[in-house]
């Protein structure tokens, strides 16, 4: 054989066996001297821990009624790199999802091997997704995950106290926040082989240890609906710059009812401004004024220095103190215990306060629970602001007797209202009633120590003076037809920038409770700056109080003081000739429950309410947001508009309540419990 | 005459054991990859032995069939033009996976690049041991063997399948160059491939892109470097013995093609350094013994088509396990006896039949 071929051969040779000594030298780097850490490597791609389910519980009513749910959405992701043409896909998905392009098709250029395009869509949405010309499924560039969404069927009614969870499912504020732990379920934890796809083998490495639970809150939906309804009109017609209202049962302290305004959607939290979530009710403080006279008045009556009939001079409208001019906004003589608080005299009651020591003063206002957070189950309540004994000016035994110079919440003045009703008793105010596991059973949770503030005689006493207060004092626009209420006004100004008290800002409050003789309900209507001029308590408080009292203790089915049958004419609630517009219930137009079968009805459509209990009828209306104007009693008889009418919301509907038409047939209680409440929102 | 002796035991022994060995590693191998494709799990690995079977036929008859009635016009030119035409023809098939490399025939299919590697080799050995001494004139030597090389590889690439255009241009490079090609034409060659390179680089950015992850493969971990990163973590986690036969989980779809032009990858990581080690030994003896049959062949022609068949197998085989250690771009070959494949398989076995049929001539 040639040379040349001989020597081409061995060069061949060599070059091959050079070629195989690297691939030995590598393979000795790979699996000798890097094999750990390309198993690591390897193990991390191929397992992975993986959080699945977990949950979160409901938020409910104290009927069961769902104040917050979470329901399953479809969630759309990404492997990035694996989309081929990502300028189309994001102009196709854009179109779809609503979304800027160029926001998806950024995400479309990241690095990172997995990106959600966008979480929680609707079924619409995530079907329309499908339906694309894209690669979606397991396995392909696009995917679907199953995530919970947190959706609030009621809108923005309780808004501040149910709160808000994030799109992680994750309690942020109000309630959500508060009782995350319990609401939130352990995910089960997996562990996940997976192969080069994405697609995976799930193994359940540990068991969830918890299952979500529901909150049942001490709310009742009915009368939530009904304070939204008035405070809402009332904001917006006083121009006010906030609101906030509370009902509570003053014998069990619970909150049946709680609005702030201005207020938020809770399906649309992100676009909420900070000033709509405010739970003012609770984080709010403010100084009281003629409101805390009722425990002036209280302390001084229990201590016995006062009586109702005791007089004192209010020496025509204006008292020194300690180089201070107090005046009245009226000028009165001689008046007495009584009428200082029907007319709410600062001169009067200043002298009232005066009898008894500071320390005592101090006692009580502090046994009403004044300084001290009432404990609700709520975020960021304020312990308001008293002062100190020793730190007590020569003005502030006079000051407090008015409501100056300290800072409450309208919960703890709700709460001190509800103690005088509830015969002296206080037990604090509280809004979570218990949860409730999967099993459905109600673990309630333990309620605070009721309290003895004051004796049932004192407090038996007071209710008859701020009875008076509304039957002829400043509270007059409390009133409610057929049932007697009680209660007190508050005009305090507010403090300015400069620390002085300002003669154009103003809190417009009313604390109350109905009915007098055996209070159901107590709670505060406050008003922060109305606008226009009118700004006393009994002017823009009062009334908004008596309304939401007219329609609560009809909706309680609270039997009224006043046996007499109320004219059909006759306004049965204060409410009505406020309202936008009362379709009033013409004879011919009336939709009886004797003229036909139950009407089938959706969302814009007036429900059919026949046959319905009041508290049924009224909270079937509300669902679709119309009001009620309530006759009689009973079970409805009749309505106007009739079932189906489209009508907008807002109107207020009449109902004509009544004996049930077939006694054999349905009895009242039985229409309750037969018949489920036509629901205008599915959850 | 030269003696008839017996076949080289070493290379019949080393390719048996390739052979029964790429059984398993193809059963193992494809078994998550048929399961979610949704067929069968044994699906290619009941081929694969059907293939086994035909290819061991092959051998056989290439090994008996005597060598020098291939040294022949008539096979040489005529496989040659016969291949070129299967590979223009191939063109107009529907495209499988993205690529027209496939005659569908029922059940099976048949590749007609494989067939063309051997074609290639048959036709330069036919020239190069009639004009050795020629090999220096343009127009006797170098010239219809590139021309016809030339072809072959750019039909295959428009397939496209880069990996066997390269490997026909590396047999006609190896045979052309032991052959005694000037270094001035070898010089020429190399420049024209490297602006070639560069040019074919430029062209499509993707290749641009290819470099840079062959050069630090976690740059991009899930486009072009991904393929790459997980051969790579498929070796390195089967350490000293691997995981066991079957155990491995690079294959469940991280690697691509793990059943074909990944298999090394789960050779390393399902058996460590000692199967890919027993593997780069075994490529080698193929290499040692294949020359050495080569350089006793008892003429030009033997000598010819066992450095060409040698060459087609044993660097196939290293570029193979170079690409899945990322020391070459990524460029799909199979290995050959162990990789599936029925057209590969069969092939390579005819070649390794060619070999030892030479060997059992040796002067």
């Amino acid at each position: 054989m040639e040379t040349t071929v001989r020597g081409r051969v061995a060069l061949f040779a060599l070059g091959v066996a050079v070629l195989a000594a690297a691939i030995g030298a590598r393979l000795l780097q790979l699996q000798v001297f890097r094999a750990d850490e390309l198993a690591a490597k390897a193990a991390r791609q191929h397992e992975q821990m993986i959080d699945i389910g977990g949950g979160r519980g409901a938020i409910l009513d104290r009927e069961g009624r769902e104040l917050a749910v979470s329901v399953a959405t479809s969630s759309l992701f990404a492997h990035p790199q694996r989309v081929q043409d990502r300028p189309r896909a994001a102009r196709l998905l854009a179109r779809v999802l609503e979304m800027p392009e160029s926001k998806i098709l950024e995400k479309l250029r990241s690095e990172a091997p997995f990106v959600w395009i966008r979480r929680r869509l609707d079924p619409q949405t995530a079907k329309a997704v499908e339906a694309l010309p894209l690669p979606v499924g397991p396995g392909k560039p696009f995917g679907f995950e199953t995530e919970g969404k947190r959706f609030y069927p009621q809108g923005a009614l309780a808004v501040q106290v149910v709160g808000f969870a994030n799109i992680d499912q994750e309690g942020v504020e109000g309630i959500e926040k508060v009782f995350d732990e319990t609401l939130r379920g352990d995910a089960a934890k997996y562990l996940a082989v997976r192969d080069g796809r994405g697609g995976m083998v799930l193994q359940l490495a540990k068991a969830p240890s918890k299952t979500p639970e529901d909150v049942v809150l001490t709310l009742d939906l009915a009368l939530q609906h009904i304070v939204e309804r008035e405070l809402d009109v009332a904001f917006r017609e006083s121009g006010a710059r906030s609101a906030a209202a509370i009902l509570l049962d003053p014998a069990t302290g619970h909150v049946l009812a709680l609005a702030n305004r201005p207020t938020a959607d809770p399906n649309r939290y992100g676009e909420a401004k900070p000033e709509q979530k405010r739970d003012r009710a609770v984080v709010d403080q403010y100084e009281p004024g003629s409101t805390f006279k009722v425990i002036t008045a209280a302390a001084a009556l229990e201590t016995g220095t006062v009586t109702p009939e005791r007089l004192f001079d209010c020496q025509n409208g204006a008292i020194q103190i300690a180089g201070h001019r107090i005046r009245d906004h009226h000028p009165y003589g001689t008046l007495s215990v009584r009428q200082i608080l029907e007319e709410s005299s600062n001169v009067g009651m200043i002298k009232v306060g005066r009898t008894i020591s500071p320390a005592r003063f101090d006692e009580y206002v502090r046994r009403f629970g004044f300084g001290a957070r009432t404990g609700i189950e709520l975020p960021g309540e304020q312990q308001g602001m008293v002062t100190p004994l020793r730190r007590w000016s020569a003005l502030t035994g006079a000051s407090l007797s008015i409501g100056q110079e300290v800072a409450v919440t309208a919960l703890q003045l709700a709460s001190a209202i509800a103690t005088v009703a509830n015969d002296g008793v206080r037990v604090p105010p509280r809004i979570v009633l218990g949860t409730r596991d999967s099993s459905g059973s109600l673990r309630p949770l333990p309620g605070p120590e009721p309290e003895r503030v004051i004796s049932t005689a004192t407090a038996r006493t007071l209710r008859g003076i701020l009875e008076g207060v509304v039957a002829r004092g400043t509270g007059r626009k409390a009133a409610v037809p057929g049932y007697r209420i009680g209660g007190k006004t508050g005009t305090a100004q507010k403090v300015d920038a400069r620390g002085g008290y300002s003669h154009s800002q103003f809190v417009a409050s009313f604390a109350g409770f109905g009915p007098a003789e055996n209070p159901r309900l107590a709670g505060i209507v406050v008003l922060d700056s109305p606008a226009g001029g009118v700004y006393y308590g009994g002017q823009v408080a009062a009334p908004v109080f008596g309304r939401i009292l007219a329609d609560a203790l009809a909706c309680l089915r609270v039997a009224p003081d006043e046996c007499a049958p109320i004219p059909a004419e006759a306004e049965p609630s204060g409410s009505a000739k406020r309202r936008p517009e009362t379709l009033l219930a013409r004879k011919d137009e009336e939709q009886t429950a004797a003229d036909d079968a139950p009407v089938a009805t959706g969302p814009g459509q007036v429900p059919d309410v026949r046959g319905l209990s009041l508290r049924e009828a009224v909270v079937a209306l509300a669902d679709r947001n119309y009001g009620a104007r309530v006759e009689g009693s009973g079970v409805v008889l009749a309505q106007a508009p009739p079932p189906g009418a489209a009508v907008a919301a807002g109107v207020v509907c009449s109902i004509r309540l009544g004996a049930p038409p077939e006694p054999p047939a349905r009895s009242a209680a039985e229409g309750r419990s037969s018949r489920a409440i036509p629901r205008g929102r599915k959850g | 005459m030269p003696r008839r002796m017996g076949y080289d035991r070493w290379l019949f022994v080393t390719a048996g054991l390739l052979v029964l060995g790429g059984i398993l590693m193809v059963g193992s191998a494809s078994h998550y990859f048929a399961m979610s494709s949704g067929m069968s799990p044994w699906h290619f690995f009941a081929r694969h032995v059907v293939y086994v079977v035909l290819g061991s036929a092959a051998l056989v008859a290439a090994m008996r069939f005597p060598y020098r009635r291939l040294d022949d016009a008539r096979f040489a030119l005529g496989s040659a033009a016969a291949c070129v035409l299967a590979l223009v023809a191939v063109l107009a098939m529907p495209a499988a996976g993205g690529a027209r490399r496939w005659f569908p025939l029922g059940i099976a299919s048949v590749q007609p690049s494989e067939v063309a590697k051997l074609a290639l080799i048959l036709f330069l050995a036919y020239v190069l041991s009639r004009r050795e001494e020629k090999v220096h004139e343009t127009l006797a030597v170098p010239l219809p063997c590139l021309a016809l090389t030339g072809l072959m590889a750019a039909l295959v690439a428009i397939e496209p399948d880069l990996g066997s255009a390269v490997m026909l241009c590396a047999i006609c490079g190896t045979m052309l160059f032991v052959a005694g090609l000037r270094w001035s034409w070898i010089g020429a060659a190399a420049g024209v491939a490297f602006v070639g390179a560069v040019v074919a680089v430029l062209a499509e950015p993707y290749r641009i892109q290819r470099i840079r992850t062959f050069w630090n493969p976690t740059e991009d971990l899930q486009g072009s470097g991904f393929q790459l990163w997980q051969s790579l973590i498929a070796v390195g986690s089967g350490g000293l013995t691997g995981t066991g036969l079957g155990q491995g989980r690079q294959k469940a779809l991280f690697l691509p093609a793990a059943h074909t032009d990944f298999i090394f990858s789960v050779v390393g990581e399902e058996l460590g350094l000692l199967g890919t080690g027993l593997l780069l030994l075994a490529f080698s003896i193929l290499f040692w013994r294949g020359m050495r049959a080569a350089m006793r062949a008892p003429d030009r022609f033997g000598f010819y088509l066992v450095l060409g068949t040698t060459a087609l197998l044993t660097l196939q085989g290293f570029i193979h396990m170079g690409v899945c250690l990322g020391l070459l771009p990524t460029k799909g070959l199979p290995l050959p006896f162990v990789s599936w494949g029925g057209s590969s398989l069969i092939a390579s076995m005819v070649g390794m039949g060619w070999i030892l049929n030479v060997s059992q001539y040796s002067n």
